[in-house]
């Protein structure tokens, strides 16, 4: 692979666009689901708790610059805890991956290719991704500088389109379903932000690891901004007790734009924006995986596992099961695995890392203090 | 003798003579492979690297490798040379047609052969240059007479001359046209610069047409090219260095660039990949650009290639190199990235406005000319209802009649019109136009008549034909014409998903290409290189301080921070 750094805006843009495409995807009908009216209050809350959640965990990436959780999981236990760190967040990218191909396949299946075998639609994301994946991230994060903002501006006209549909009546009653579903059960809609779990990837492959910090921040709050954006105008448009069977939360926006006589259907131009962009999206963690397989294994060509994984979410995608199981079992298990993975056994590691190097650390400074003594004296 | 039993030992070493059953000799596939693998002939050992103080011995040598009983064109004239009032044999050797007679005859022969005051003047064979007494005894510093001197200052009249002494050189300068003067007892040959053969002279570019702008284009002969940039850079900065590439035909290479501008590491690699090549001919920049680029497979142009000596000006001017290959009339700037492929060379001298507008307009162009039928397929095929009703009744009526599907249509049309493109550029240029309106406007119409296919597809694939001639490189034309088709199939496979997946690819593939270095997709996304002439979009000519950073040049700046200091004086 590859050892060309990442820079500033391209770390920006790469950590944005995962969270983008779960704005595209079904996260803001997912929130609104859980959320009802409150969904605007939960965002914001979720948001904060997000902002909070990055600074300390960048804080504690700080006392290790340029390693990752790869990195440290084996400075604090070893080769076994690097393998089982690795394999975990593997197996955890695999499905996220696998759960988004089969969530667009489907979805496009429904639209456009309703004769199509699902093997057919699903091929055109494998081939996509064996074909970027030759190339170092470097190369996908600089295509996502590039679509990003195509991205960006296509969400931003969908949603100054959609305010002639606002009713602002509909964010009534403004807690939703209640205080305990708006922010202690919704908490689970900080997932919307798993993106955040490629900081923990990031520091070797940035520039300039320093800025790490603010460039999640950054991230997050473009993010959060269009979260926010995002769940208003769909709660505003349309009631959070409306039923809709479409995957794709903003698709249901789009179909009801036009712009005058001429333009009266825009939403395939749109499917091709975020289709784009979702295939941006799904090279991101399979090229994370090879990043992660090769520093495990310390293989010299990663093409291999590149055909390996891309054939493996393949398989897994077209397994013939019901498509509302499929979401519901892989949806469901992603979205535990994430919060196991990502609260509960890589924050921690971080923090005993850093206790560790605290404690290592410690007889050092006395020494210094103590020489510090002897000079003074 | 000598030669023969090498040569035997030759035999011996790498033919393996295997008797066959009827006594008849054959080579085994064995030693097919050996003679394969020899790099050179071993008889070159043999042969002599520099000139010997033996006329004869270096005549015939000569006389031999140029074959000169058999070509006609190569002149070996020998006669007497008369130096310090005696003569010696000499021979002026040369290729009839390369070199130019009057001066051959007037200012080489005439001066050598004819007695005059220059060759009749006598010089004491030891020349006494001072002389003092020491103590009764004379200590004399004496020059002894040298031939080599006395005809190099008195006997050959000519602003360029130089003495070689291997053969490998001489035979270098006979072919480039260079005449080659041997005389007896010296171990040095002259190479006198007679060069007079006839070429294009300088015309008007006939690809890069422009409007406000000069009208000079490139030609053939190398030091006209060297001459032209000279003048148009002006400053003692800008280095010509010489090299050859080529192991028979030596063509001659001027890799070009501003030393004080030009980044050393951009100049080092440049003349890196210049001078390791191995190759045995070399006949165009065309050859050189596929030997130097960066990824050979890439189906985009990483040289820029143009006839336009301010175009190539401009670029050096900017800390770019320049490689000018003798003997073709488009020069390679190094590195070239996207936007300068859809730059056109008088974008400078428009109004920043005018500027801006047309390369909008290309991007605009660009687009079509790579996206516009595959969408069509794409949109008729799996996304009607983009289109508005009238119009999609308007295209199913046409289509009502023709019997193929879409993609057969747009294959056929697309095709035809390459058919035609490529037939006008070979046909004679008078009746270049005539394939022109046969093939566009007689074969459409017949072809929309038989229900061949459908008038809005002539529609689309005109305007993608007239978006694809405003891309202003040729190079990048004939990649969006390859790619056109790609986005056709993928239409076709899977509407705007095929279409996506391609333009991701598309784009990975380019942000993954690199020309020497530098980012292909410069400076597209490569935020700080505002304000300046490569910059996509360009600012006012009074803003455009700094000099492009695709290629960290020495100098940032190219103008000062107020440019035009009459206004604030």
């Amino acid at each position: 692979m590859n050892t060309e750094k990442i820079g500033y805006v391209e770390a920006i843009a790469l950590i944005t666009i995962v969270m983008i495409n779960k704005i595209i995807l079904n996260t803001p009908k997912d929130i609104i689901a859980n959320t009802g009216s409150a969904s605007w209050l939960n965002v914001i809350y979720i948001s904060v708790i997000s902002i909070i959640v990055v600074c300390f965990v960048t804080y504690l990436l700080r006392r290790f610059p340029g390693n990752d959780i790869l990195d440290i999981s084996e400075y604090l236990g070893g080769k076994t805890l690097k393998a089982i760190i690795g394999l975990a967040y593997i197996i955890l990218l695999l499905m996220l991956t696998t759960s988004i191909i089969k969530n667009l396949s489907e979805t496009l299946r429904i639209i456009y290719f309703r004769t199509s075998p699902i093997l057919y639609i699903t091929l055109f994301f494998i081939v996509s991704s064996i074909i970027c994946n030759r190339f170092p991230l470097k190369v996908i994060a600089k295509a996502n500088l590039i679509i990003a903002p195509i991205i960006f501006f296509s969400v931003i006209i969908i949603l100054a389109s959609s305010i002639k549909n606002f009713m602002p009546q509909r964010i009534f009653p403004i807690l939703g379903y209640g205080v305990n579903e708006t922010f202690f059960s919704g908490l689970s809609n900080i997932f919307s932000f798993s993106g955040i779990l490629y900081l923990l990837f990031l520091p070797p492959l940035l520039h300039n690891p320093d800025k790490l910090k603010r460039l999640s921040v950054v991230a997050v709050i473009i993010s959060a901004i269009y979260l926010f954006l995002s769940v208003t105008c769909l709660l505003l448009s349309l009631s959070f007790t409306m039923h809709s069977d479409e995957s794709f939360s903003l698709y249901v926006l789009t179909r009801n734009l036009e712009y005058g006589r001429f333009i009266q259907r825009v939403d395939a131009v749109f499917i091709l924006v975020w289709i784009i962009a979702i295939i941006s999206y799904i090279n991101i963690p399979v090229s994370l995986c090879i990043y992660i397989f090769k520093k495990l294994t310390n293989i010299s060509d990663p093409n291999s596992i590149n055909y390996s994984i891309n054939l493996l979410i393949l398989a897994v995608s077209i397994i013939p099961i019901e498509y509302a199981i499929f979401t519901n079992i892989v949806s469901k298990a992603v979205q535990y695995s994430f919060f196991v993975l990502f609260f509960l056994i890589s924050i921690p590691i971080l923090v005993i890392a850093n206790l560790k190097l605290n404690f290592k650390n410690k007889p050092r400074k006395e020494q210094y203090r103590n020489l510090d003594n002897a000079q003074k004296a | 003798m000598k030669k023969y039993n090498v040569l035997s030992q030759f035999y011996n070493k790498f033919i393996k003579y295997t008797p066959a059953q009827n006594n008849d000799f054959y080579l085994t596939t064995e030693n097919k492979k050996d003679i394969e693998k020899i790099p050179i002939s071993p008889a070159n050992d043999l042969e002599p690297k520099t000139i010997s103080k033996n006329f004869t011995q270096n005549l015939n040598y000569l006389k031999t490798k140029y074959n000169s009983l058999i070509n006609s064109d190569v002149v070996i004239r020998e006669f007497s040379l008369i130096a310090n009032n005696t003569e010696y044999m000499a021979a002026l050797i040369f290729i009839d047609g390369m070199v130019e007679t009057q001066v051959v005859n007037n200012a080489v022969l005439k001066p050598l052969m004819l007695r005059n005051k220059s060759n009749t003047f006598s010089v004491t064979d030891n020349e006494v240059i001072s002389e003092f007494n020491n103590n009764d005894v004379i200590i004399r510093k004496i020059k002894k007479f040298n031939l080599e001197k006395y005809i190099y200052n008195h006997l050959i009249p000519q602003n360029s001359v130089d003495l070689l002494d291997k053969f490998e050189d001489v035979m270098s300068s006979i072919n480039i046209g260079n005449s080659i003067l041997l005389v007896d007892t010296l171990d040095v040959a002259f190479d006198i610069d007679a060069k007079g053969f006839k070429q294009r002279s300088i015309s008007s570019p006939k690809n890069e047409i422009v409007v406000r702008g000069s009208q000079e284009a490139f030609v053939e002969s190398l030091r006209t090219n060297t001459s032209m940039l000279r003048r148009i850079v002006n400053n003692e900065n800008l280095v010509i260095e010489n090299t050859s590439v080529g192991k028979i035909s030596q063509t001659k290479i001027a890799v070009c660039y501003l030393k004080d501008i030009a980044n050393n590491d951009l100049v080092a690699e440049v003349k890196y990949r210049v001078n390791n090549l191995d190759i045995d001919y070399l006949t165009s920049s065309g050859q050189l650009e596929q030997l130097i680029q960066d990824n050979g497979s890439s189906l985009y142009p990483q040289l820029i290639a143009t006839e336009r000596p301010d175009k190539v000006a401009i670029h050096l001017l900017e800390g770019r190199v320049a490689i000018i290959v003798n003997d073709t009339p488009y020069v390679l700037v190094a590195p070239g990235v996207l936007s300068d492929f859809m730059s056109s060379p008088e974008d400078a001298n428009y109004k920043y406005q005018f500027s801006n507008m047309l390369k909008f307009i290309r991007l605009i162009a660009a687009f079509f000319a790579l996206y516009l039928p595959g969408i069509y397929v794409a949109v008729t095929s799996y996304h009607h209802e983009l289109l508005p009703t009238e119009l999609l009744f308007t295209i199913e009526a046409a289509r009502e009649t023709v019997p193929f599907p879409v993609i057969f249509e747009i294959l056929l049309m697309e095709i035809s019109f390459e058919l035609i493109r490529e037939a006008g550029v070979r046909v004679p240029s008078p009746i270049g136009p005539t394939i022109g309106i046969v093939g566009g406007l007689i074969l459409g119409e017949a072809a929309v008549s038989a229900n061949l296919v459908s008038p809005i597809l002539i529609i689309i694939v005109a305007i993608t034909a007239i978006c694809s001639f405003s891309i202003p490189d040729f190079s990048l034309n004939f990649t969006i014409r390859i790619i056109r088709f790609i986005y056709i199939l993928l239409g076709y496979m899977a509407g705007f998903l095929g279409i996506a997946v391609g333009m991701f690819i598309q784009i990975v593939l380019l942000c993954n290409l690199k020309s020497f270095g530098c980012p292909y997709l410069t400076p597209f996304i490569v935020a700080n290189n505002k304000r300046s002439l490569t910059s996509y979009f360009l600012p006012p000519i009074w803003k455009r301080e700094n000099r492009s950073n695709t290629v960290s040049p020495k100098k940032k700046y190219s103008q000062g921070k107020i440019s035009m200091l009459w206004k604030n004086n």
